[in-house]
Order: C-alpha cells, then sequence, then structure tokens
C-alpha cells in the first residue's frame, strides 16, 4: 500500500472515482456552492427513494405514542404542559436504525453504477447498514472502524457493530484510536475500487427525507396536525438535514426542530486516553460541535448535511440522563432500545413539559439494542476503566470521569447550545479560508444561507477578516 | 502455534509506527503506533508466529501476526446497575 502521505495527496484523485460524482459543477468560486442544485441533481427524487428503501423493507417504520412516559411529564410539568410524545421506531429498519435509510440509497446507487464492492470509515450503526444493504444488492463489503485504544481495549459498542457486519459478510478493519483512519480508508479505496458509501453524500442524506415526509404523515393521521416539535439526534448533521428537509417537503413548515447531543465536553476525539472514558460513540458534541461550524470537513468535497441551515434549537444531555431515559423506556412503555437512539427522547421528555399538553413532539429515532450497547454493559465497562458511576444530580457530570444517574425523573434537564455563537464559529472558519480577500456577493449570500444568519450578521464578523 | 488451512483467525500489523503518525493529534496517540485488526481464513497450515495469509471476509488476501487464534465475540450485556434498578418501581410508583 502507498504510504499515508501519498495516499493523502491523492485524495481527491481516489475519492472522485470512487463516488462517481462530479461536485465540482456546483461550485460558484470560493467559498460558495449551489446547494439546492446539488441535492436535487445528485439525490434521487422522493418518490424514487421510497421506492428503492421500500424494494429493501426499510421505511414506513412505526410511530408510537408514548402514553405513560407523556403521563409521567405531566407530573412534573407546570398545569396544562406536558405535550404528546410520539417515538418513531427505527429501530426496526433492517440492520436496526434509521442508518438504511441513508444505506439503501448509497448503496443502490453503487450498484446502479456497477461497483463491485462498497465501503465506509465508520464506527456505527452505518457500517451495519450498509454491509446489510451490500448483501441484499450481492455487492462486496469492507467497513473500517475505529475500536481499541493502545491497551488493546475494545469500545464494547463498537464491538458489537463490528459483529452485526461481520454476521452480513462484511469485512471488518478494526484500527486503535486516530484519525489516520482515513488515509487507510483511502488506502482500501484505491486497492479495491470500491464505491466509497460515503456517511455524507447527497444521495445519503437525502435517503433520511423519507423519515420527515413519514413523520409529518403519520402525525396528520393520528393527529390531525403536523408534529409542533421534533427533536433529531444531531452528530455529523445528517439526521437533521434529512429530516428536515423531509419535513419541508412534506409541507410542515412550522415544526420546530431540535437537535439533542449526548455532551462530551472536555475529551479529546483523536486522544488514546480518552478514547475508553467515554460511553457514546455517536450522537455526541465530540462530532455535533465541529460538524455544525464546518460541514465541509468530511471524505467529500462537499457535506450534504449542513445543520446550521436547519436546526432550531440545539440542546445536550448528559451521558446519565440518556441511560435513564433508556431504562424508563423500557420499564414503563416495554420496548428496550439502545441508548444512543435514545438521546433525543431524553431531551424530549424534557422539551415536552415546556409545550401544551395538546401539543406534539415527536423523538425521530431508535436504534436497536444489544450485547455491548445495553446502558448495563456500557456502565459496567465504564466502572472497570475507573469511571465513577453513582446517583447524583446530573448537573454535576464531568464527562470522562463520572457518570450520574438522575436519582428523580425532575432532575432531568436539557442544557441550551447558542446557535449564535456557532453561526459565530462557523462564519469564522470560513472567513479564515479567505486568507483576507474580501467576499464576493454570491459567497455573502451563501454564507447567510448556509448559517441562516442575516447579512448583517455575516458582514459584521467579514469586518474582523478584512486587511 | 499451528494453523490450519482455513482456520478463521484474526491477525494484526502495524499500519502507522508512531514516527508516522499523523502531526495534530495529542501526545498519548501520537507515542503509539497505529495498530489494524482482521479476521479471515488462512490460506494455508503454517507452524510458528509469523506473519501469515488471511482470506478476508470481502475476499481480500491480507497479511499479519495471528493475534486470536479462535475469536470469540466477548461483549456482553454486562452486569444489572443498581442505579438502573430503581427507576422502574420509582417511576411505576409515581404513575400510580
Amino acid at each position: 500500500m502507498a504510504t499515508y502521505a501519498e495516499l493523502v495527496k491523492r485524495r481527491n484523485e481516489i475519492m472522485t472515482r470512487a463516488i462517481g460524482f462530479d461536485f465540482a459543477q456546483f461550485e460558484n468560486g470560493g467559498l460558495a456552492f449551489d446547494y439546492e442544485r446539488m441535492m436535487s441533481n445528485a439525490g434521487y427524487s422522493l418518490a424514487e427513494m421510497t421506492r428503492i428503501q421500500k424494494d429493501v423493507g426499510v421505511g414506513d417504520t412505526p410511530l408510537l405514542e408514548l402514553r405513560n412516559i407523556t403521563r409521567l411529564a405531566r407530573k412534573f410539568a407546570p398545569p396544562g404542559k406536558g405535550a404528546r410524545i410520539f417515538l418513531k421506531d427505527e429501530a426496526s429498519n433492517p440492520s436496526g436504525s434509521f442508518k438504511a435509510r441513508r444505506a439503501a440509497i448509497s448503496v443502490y446507487h453503487a450498484a446502479r453504477k456497477g461497483y463491485k464492492g462498497v465501503a465506509a470509515a465508520t464506527s456505527g450503526n452505518y457500517g451495519a447498514a450498509v454491509a446489510s444493504q451490500a448483501a441484499m444488492r450481492g455487492l462486496k463489503c469492507i467497513i473500517l472502524q475505529e475500536v481499541y485504544d493502545s491497551r488493546g481495549i475494545g469500545q464494547p459498542e463498537i464491538l458489537e457493530k463490528g459483529r452485526a457486519c461481520e454476521a452480513y459478510g462484511a469485512e471488518v478493519l478494526q484500527l486503535t484510536v486516530g484519525p489516520e483512519l482515513f488515509a487507510l480508508f483511502l488506502g482500501v479505496l484505491d486497492e479495491t475500487g470500491f464505491f466509497n458509501a460515503s456517511l455524507y453524500t447527497p444521495f445519503g442524506i437525502a435517503g433520511i427525507e423519507t423519515l420527515g415526509v413519514e413523520l409529518s404523515e403519520q402525525l396528520v393521521a393520528r393527529t390531525g396536525r403536523n408534529p409542533d416539535v421534533v427533536v433529531v439526534t444531531h452528530a455529523g448533521g445528517g439526521n437533521v438535514t434529512g429530516t428536515a428537509r423531509g419535513l419541508q417537503k412534506a409541507g410542515a413548515h412550522s415544526t420546530q426542530i431540535i437537535g439533542a447531543s449526548v455532551d462530551l465536553s472536555g475529551l479529546h476525539m483523536a486522544s488514546d486516553k480518552d478514547f475508553n472514558r467515554k460511553s457514546f460513540t455517536t450522537g455526541h458534541t465530540g462530532f455535533g460541535m465541529p460538524f455544525t461550524t464546518w460541514p465541509d470537513r468530511t471524505d467529500v468535497p462537499r457535506n450534504a448535511a449542513r445543520s446550521l441551515r436547519y436546526l432550531d434549537r440545539y440542546v445536550t444531555v448528559t451521558q446519565g440522563e440518556a441511560f435513564y431515559v433508556t431504562e424508563m423506556l423500557a420499564q414503563l412503555e416495554g420496548l428496550e432500545r439502545g441508548p444512543a437512539g435514545n438521546i433525543a427522547l431524553a431531551a424530549a421528555f424534557v422539551l415536552a413539559q415546556e409545550l401544551d399538553a395538546e401539543q406534539t413532539i415527536v423523538v425521530q429515532e431508535t436504534e436497536y439494542t444489544g450485547a455491548g450497547k445495553h446502558p448495563n454493559a456500557q456502565m459496567a465497562f465504564a466502572r472497570e476503566q475507573g469511571i465513577e458511576v453513582r446517583l447524583g444530580d446530573p448537573r454535576d457530570s464531568k464527562p470522562g470521569t463520572n457518570i450520574i444517574i438522575p436519582e428523580q425523573a425532575e432532575q432531568l434537564s436539557v442544557r441550551e447550545v447558542n446557535l449564535d455563537d456557532l453561526r459565530r464559529s462557523y462564519l469564522r472558519n470560513a472567513l479564515e479560508r479567505k486568507n483576507g480577500v474580501p467576499l464576493s456577493e454570491i459567497e455573502i449570500e451563501f454564507l447567510c444561507e448556509d448559517s441562516r444568519a442575516s447579512r448583517e450578521f455575516v458582514l459584521r464578523m467579514a469586518q474582523g477578516y478584512v486587511s | 502455534m499451528a494453523i490450519q488451512k482455513g482456520q478463521f483467525v484474526e491477525v494484526s500489523w502495524a499500519a502507522l509506527e508512531p514516527s508516522g503518525r499523523s502531526d495534530n493529534i495529542p501526545e498519548s496517540t501520537k507515542q503509539v503506533p497505529l495498530i489494524a485488526r482482521v479476521k479471515g481464513f488462512a490460506v494455508e497450515t503454517t507452524e510458528g508466529s509469523d506473519d501469515i495469509s488471511i482470506v478476508t471476509l470481502s475476499g481480500r488476501v491480507l497479511r499479519g501476526k495471528v493475534c486470536d487464534s479462535a475469536p470469540r465475540y466477548s461483549h456482553d450485556f454486562g452486569k444489572p446497575q443498581p442505579e438502573l434498578q430503581r427507576i422502574g418501581p420509582t417511576l411505576r410508583r409515581e404513575l400510580v
């Protein structure tokens, strides 16, 4: 295999061949590109995607009303408050998560374009989703995961995902901690000629739009109205982007989109030391913050997941609160689901208490649970790594040091992330790349859309960067 | 240790030595090699502890040192956690 440095140098050439899609045609000069044209040209139509997904048993998942959890929330809410809480059971997809929607379109695309195999760099549910779809379409599959620290200790949740990929017949390349995984991924693509089933292609992101459409249709059928609030687990931004676009296409223009992440602030995502000191490998601020403030940091030239365009609010919850609601969901609603898929539920339980009782709030996903994923497994693992696990006030949580399980449901809360602060970070990241060259009019318009900021906001930030 | 042709094993190798690692990563990560592991079927019967060739589940032939001659999925459901066990009974009392 070529050296790390050689592969990184050839990344554009390798990626172009591995995605078979010309991103350059949408560039408008400098920072700007035509996002909507990219999404409509590269994506499949809603009707096509619905058909593709239906063919492979993906989508059309149940919408469940959490009556007992709603009742509980109403006990703690002020009089007249406590929206009806609904849950979109994405765990019922083949491979057990909403990622099947993305994989269904990506792998369909690869098969149609004649690729012999697909590859993805992911330690999450997406790997199993891609492997499952590859099995259905008769394509080979290679998944690269970051699993082990330098002591050879594997994060149990990622071990389970590796097992699932192997169960579907995929080769799973498991690595110790390090961002150089990307260079190895380039090497695999280069050597095999497989399709890069990246999480961030237009067709992958568009695959989630069907989820947003279903949410609208199912809520209207059940309640006569579109949902008031949809809470979406936020990490790389695909979930938020696809769901919001789907809701908009279904005409749900006043539905509020709230992103939710587990707070892992203080932990470094490339640190060998920190790697096994966290209990969540996705749906957390370690992805949520960087990807919101600079989407184009991915393995594709332009990231189709652009969450600042769609987020109305962004909140965080603690690891312990996510474990708490996972247990609550099993014990009060008879639904045993994985904790990462319940991050949005932890937020929704709190947010429901702010809303009126006649309003509706939807938790956009669930994931399957299993060995390694289950809170019992994660908390036992945390204890073994020297993390302090105890009952207490979630506000005393310190990621990497402790996991605090609330003593009472009333202690659950959400922490607000200031979206204007994220807009400022995004604009700083953009302006740094201009090297003092003034913004063109097209770039100003693009930045306004991409960060959902006013012209005044963007120009004020730009003033600090022109020499 | 003898490995039979066709035996399902796990092999590993150093994909990057510490000297070859990326510049902007934390010290704790920079000081250790980047190790890769993969499972597959041994191409031929071998003795000893040198590198062997395996065929992976995608059909590639890769080489590495055997790190596990009988791979097992050892991740499990953990242990019951007292902090979680109290949640069900407590909340059911709230809803009565």
